[in-house]
């Protein structure tokens, strides 16, 4: 039995929850990417907050924060088969608790500590590469990250830039944060933003610019070394590689 | 507002400013008391140049025009160089509107030496003044102390910055005495010991008074030029943990020289720097610092400096043979951080799991470790996995093979 569900984190939890009081299943995916297999027989699970509170409740008792991040790290990332790596995951945890956090080796375990450290890192890797254009009434940022990690930035700008309006656009998803005075959401987000920019913020780009290209030394230039910080994949959005400095990032 | 040569300035500041090492804006955890700005203890790089080195700061020179005579400084009095410099108000402009993109993390403000240190130490405070109370501005900003300005004027300064540096620069007096004859030792340590007792004293009033002023929260740090004189790596490595011991130093930073000026006391403006030691350097920084190492342990009476083919750690290894091979289900933590290819993560991950199930050979990937370094120095639950003659050239030469034929050089 496979188990379908919206794609939303509290369907994700349903599925768990009819795993263990209802029907136990062999998978779970998402319903739009799901690949149908011949002899699979699929189930879609309705999501229900009720059932999806009292597995999250469970993990919150049972789970330390370490593993809790991991499992919830993981099931943003876009691998196809997460779900079913954390249901494998949660079997294990949820008998064992706390001890879970000694079986690092368990290739039940390993994955998902995997995974979820690989999301962490993404995260951690956009507080410092989101570029935000100052656009007059707001400031406005442009990026396309591997792995959904949106939700993981709001609390941290959003705390940064307390008295400003932003707006982060995760553009592969068309999601986006809108941030106002120190609260912030994730909404559905398909605008094209304009491209007429201030002349002040032009000049701080280009200043930057500057200040990026003075900074190196060159006789230790190593660009390997550069490129193995920074992949060339997260450059796209990057004034100081090469983005364009006339149009918003 | 936005003039024109400031781009100018910024270029000349930000190049002379480019070997200072420090860009670290890790070490303090803070939320935004201000209107803008935060802090992650673990630190946050922006981008990284085209030297690989991360860019976390603003890091830029309040002034370039100096009137010491280091001969290892570009910025020396007797350089003929471009002289110019940023206004208070400039500075904090230029962060503000940095950090408002999230291009940088905070301000690293150093400062040529401008009339006289406490005119340069004035001019930081009043950077720092404006930034937090006129921008009520929330991040990272680490500056220097100057050494020769007046104690309050540092201990004003302590009270707003996140971190504060001194360079010592050379490691011995009397290297100082041959580069840096205006510069005396004890000038240099004498805020290094302020700080370090202001963050004491500061620390003790929290416990009490939750609303005590904290001063100087991510420590204080430091820089010691490598390979302008002849001082020896132990030399520098004895120093280094001193600084640790005394200062309560959070980094002591090495620089590999380059040779920007000409002079009768230098190394020959052609020499490479010495990229190489540098990195020994680090490595057995580290090892003092998170590997419970002592510097008379990573380079004995006998040895002066390092051997550049080999990390420090797996040349103390290969010198102490009779320590191993260890078990690892069995030895202490202290010692599991003795065995090369072992770190405090991977140690970590083996002391929990061995409380539930020993740890094979085959787990240690999946814990961190870099089992073909550590294979050769340990036993899983009694067996060996390293190579048939336990002796030390062979050891060596598994780990790091002495190619068999080497490119014959023209010249």
């Amino acid at each position: 039995m496979i188990y379908l569900y919206d794609g939303q984190f509290d369907g994700f939890l349903t599925c768990i929850y009819h795993h263990y009081y209802d029907e136990k299943c062999d998978g779970i995916y998402e319903e739009k990417t799901y690949d149908p297999k011949l002899f699979e027989i699929t189930r879609f699970i309705k999501t229900d907050s009720d059932k999806s509170t009292k597995v999250h409740q469970a993990m919150l008792d049972q789970f330390s924060e370490y593993m809790y991040f991991n499992i919830y790290h993981t099931f943003l990332s876009n691998i196809y088969d997460k779900d079913t790596m954390l249901l494998n995951c949660l079997e294990i945890a949820f008998k064992h608790g706390l001890a879970t956090d000694r079986m690092r080796t368990l290739d039940a375990i390993f994955q998902v500590l995997k995974i979820g450290r690989q999301v962490g890192f993404e995260k951690h890797r956009f507080m410092g590469l989101l570029r935000f254009s100052d656009l007059g009434h707001y400031l406005y940022a442009r990026f396309e990250p591997d792995h959904n990690i949106i939700s993981l930035l709001g609390e941290h700008f959003s705390d940064r830039f307390r008295e400003e309006k932003f707006i982060i656009h995760d553009v592969r998803r068309a999601i986006a944060i809108i941030g106002h005075k120190g609260q912030w959401l994730v909404t559905d987000f398909n605008h094209i933003v304009d491209d007429n920019l201030l002349d002040e913020e032009i000049f701080f780009r280009k200043l930057w610019q500057t200040y990026f290209d003075k900074i190196a030394i060159e006789d230790r230039t190593n660009l390997k070394l550069q490129q193995n910080f920074i992949p060339k994949k997260y450059r796209k959005h990057l004034l100081e590689f090469g983005a364009n400095t006339n149009k918003s990032i | 507002m936005l003039e024109n040569n400031m781009m100018e300035r910024l270029g000349i500041l930000a190049e002379s400013a480019k070997y200072d090492v420090s860009c670290a804006s890790s070490g303090v955890e803070k939320k935004n008391t201000g209107s803008m700005g935060n802090a992650a203890a673990c630190g946050i790089c922006h981008t990284w140049s085209a030297d690989g080195r991360c860019v976390s700061l603003l890091k830029t020179l309040m002034s370039n025009d100096c009137v010491y005579d280091c001969a290892y400084c570009i910025n020396r009095s007797s350089n003929d160089i471009v002289r110019t410099s940023f206004t208070p108000e400039e500075i904090a402009q230029i962060t503000m509107a940095f950090y408002r993109r999230n291009y940088i993390e905070g301000l690293f403000l150093s400062s040529a030496v401008e009339i006289n240190p406490n005119h340069t130490m004035e001019k930081i405070l009043k950077v720092l003044t404006l930034l937090r109370h006129e921008h009520r501005f929330s991040g990272y900003i680490h500056v220097k102390a100057i050494p020769g300005a007046d104690q309050m004027l540092i201990y004003q300064a302590g009270l707003l910055a996140d971190r504060m540096s001194v360079n010592i620069e050379l490691p011995s007096e009397s290297s100082l005495k041959l580069l840096a004859p205006q510069k005396q030792s004890q000038k240099i340590f004498l805020p290094m010991a302020q700080i370090r007792e202001s963050i004491i004293r500061a620390k003790e009033e929290k416990r009490h008074y939750m609303s005590a002023p904290s001063f100087v929260p991510a420590g204080q740090s430091t820089q010691m030029i490598v390979g302008a004189t002849q001082d020896s790596d132990r030399s520098i490595l004895l120093t280094s943990e001193k600084l640790y011991k005394t200062f309560n130093m959070k980094r002591v930073y090495y620089s590999a020289y380059m040779p920007v000026n000409k002079g009768k006391n230098l190394p020959d403006i052609l020499t490479a720097p010495p990229l190489i030691r540098e990195h020994r350097l680090y490595q057995a920084d580290w090892l003092l610092r998170f590997y419970r190492f002592s510097a008379e342990e990573i380079l004995s009476e006998k040895e002066s400096n390092f051997d550049l083919d080999y990390d420090p750690k797996f040349h103390w290894a290969i010198n102490n043979m009779h320590l191993f091979p260890m078990e690892i289900n069995k030895v202490s933590y202290s010692d599991l951080l003795r065995i090369p290819g072992i770190g405090p993560t991977s140690a970590g991950r083996i002391i929990k799991q061995r409380h539930l199930i020993k740890v094979g050979f085959e787990d240690l990937p999946k814990m961190g470790v870099v089992a073909k370094r550590a294979r050769y120095f340990i036993t899983c639950d009694g067996k060996f996995f390293g190579i048939k003659s336990f002796d030390i050239a062979s050891i060596k030469n598994a780990v790091n093979p002495i190619p068999k034929h080497t490119q014959l050089s023209f010249f």
